[in-house]
């Protein structure tokens, strides 16, 4: 049980270092999502990838405090999910927007690297949430 | 939800099952197969191959079987994110080389058939995770050989051949796409 919370702490700490880079620059963030071509229309965008910024911080609240595991489930498939496909649409693709400081969720150069991270992050939570229900 | 459980995960152990014993049958092959498809250094993917055949066929037994159900289905969905992460790697790199995932019986080859059979296996194990399911049934739970129990077995190989269909008509169709 001690190992689970320490892994779920761990993954609460990743997901806490991407948050704090994008809540110090949000605007970069916006512009770096501009370039992925998922919403044409920049008001949606914005709205969009403040709320992001914002359920990735309540994500790594939820990971790090002990809570409700659903919660952090949900939080944690919606996102990871997003970026997935996000990644997939643009793989490949070299932005030259990109500040190159959301090496996680938004990297400058899309690779097949980038989005095992994704996948292995999905998983984690899988797991963890799992083991969580179980013990 | 005990019986859904039950069908698709007998039915992905199934297909692991026969993956494995048509590798262990072109052993060789299928172990140099592993340097072509994987980012691993040469040696090290060759050995890989010779022991991940055998790793697989326990692994699909103890899917069967049901035996220690949580921490087997771990391993299996680490193991199968592998392939997905694998086979997304073929597909970006347009490089579909032939994997022996089913041995040589059924000429397979790394791309989108593997993916979405990959993702077929992921999501027919999932629930076993995301679910505390109390009451953990095996093929072998099963005291009488009733209507039900028959039932039971044709779904799930209907299951498992259709995970192997799937890969087959993807390849045969970028086969002929290419």
């Amino acid at each position: 049980m001690i190992l689970i919370n320490i892994c779920k702490i761990l993954l609460g700490i990743v997901f806490l270092k991407s948050s704090f880079i994008k809540t110090k620059k949000p605007y970069q963030f916006y512009k770096a999502l501009e370039d992925y071509n998922f919403f044409k229309k920049s008001n949606l965008l914005l709205v969009l990838s403040t709320f992001l910024i914002v359920l990735e911080q309540l994500l790594c609240i939820f990971l790090i405090l002990p809570s409700n595991p659903i919660i952090f489930l949900s939080l944690g498939i919606s996102l990871q999910l997003f970026y997935i496909f996000l990644l997939f649409l643009n793989l490949g693709r070299d932005f030259k927007n990109n500040c190159e400081c959301f090496s996680l969720n938004a990297p400058a150069v899309v690779t097949g690297k980038n989005i095992s991270i994704n996948i292995f992050l999905l998983i984690s939570i899988f797991i963890i949430y799992g083991c969580l229900i179980r013990y | 939800m005990a019986i859904i459980s039950l069908i698709f995960t007998t039915g992905a152990g199934f297909l692991l099952i026969i993956s494995s014993l048509l590798k262990i049958i072109s052993l060789h092959e299928s172990a140099k197969s592993v340097h072509k498809i994987t980012f691993l250094p040469e040696k090290i993917a060759i050995l890989l191959g010779y022991i991940f055949p055998f790793f697989e066929l326990v692994l699909a037994v103890f899917l069967v079987l049901r035996v220690n159900d949580f921490f087997v289905n771990i391993t299996a969905i680490i193991i199968i994110s592998i392939f997905i992460i694998i086979n997304s790697n073929a597909i970006l790199k347009h490089s579909y080389a032939e994997c022996f995932c089913f041995g040589k019986l059924m000429k397979s080859r790394m791309g989108m058939g593997g993916l979405i059979q990959s993702i077929f296996l992921f999501l027919s194990i999932l629930p076993n995770i995301i679910y505390n399911n109390a009451h953990v049934l095996s093929l072998f739970s099963f005291n009488g050989f009733n209507f039900e129990y028959i039932a039971l077995i044709t779904v799930t190989t209907l299951w498992t051949l259709t995970l192997i269909l799937i890969r087959i008509s993807v390849d045969k169709l970028n086969a002929l796409r290419t």
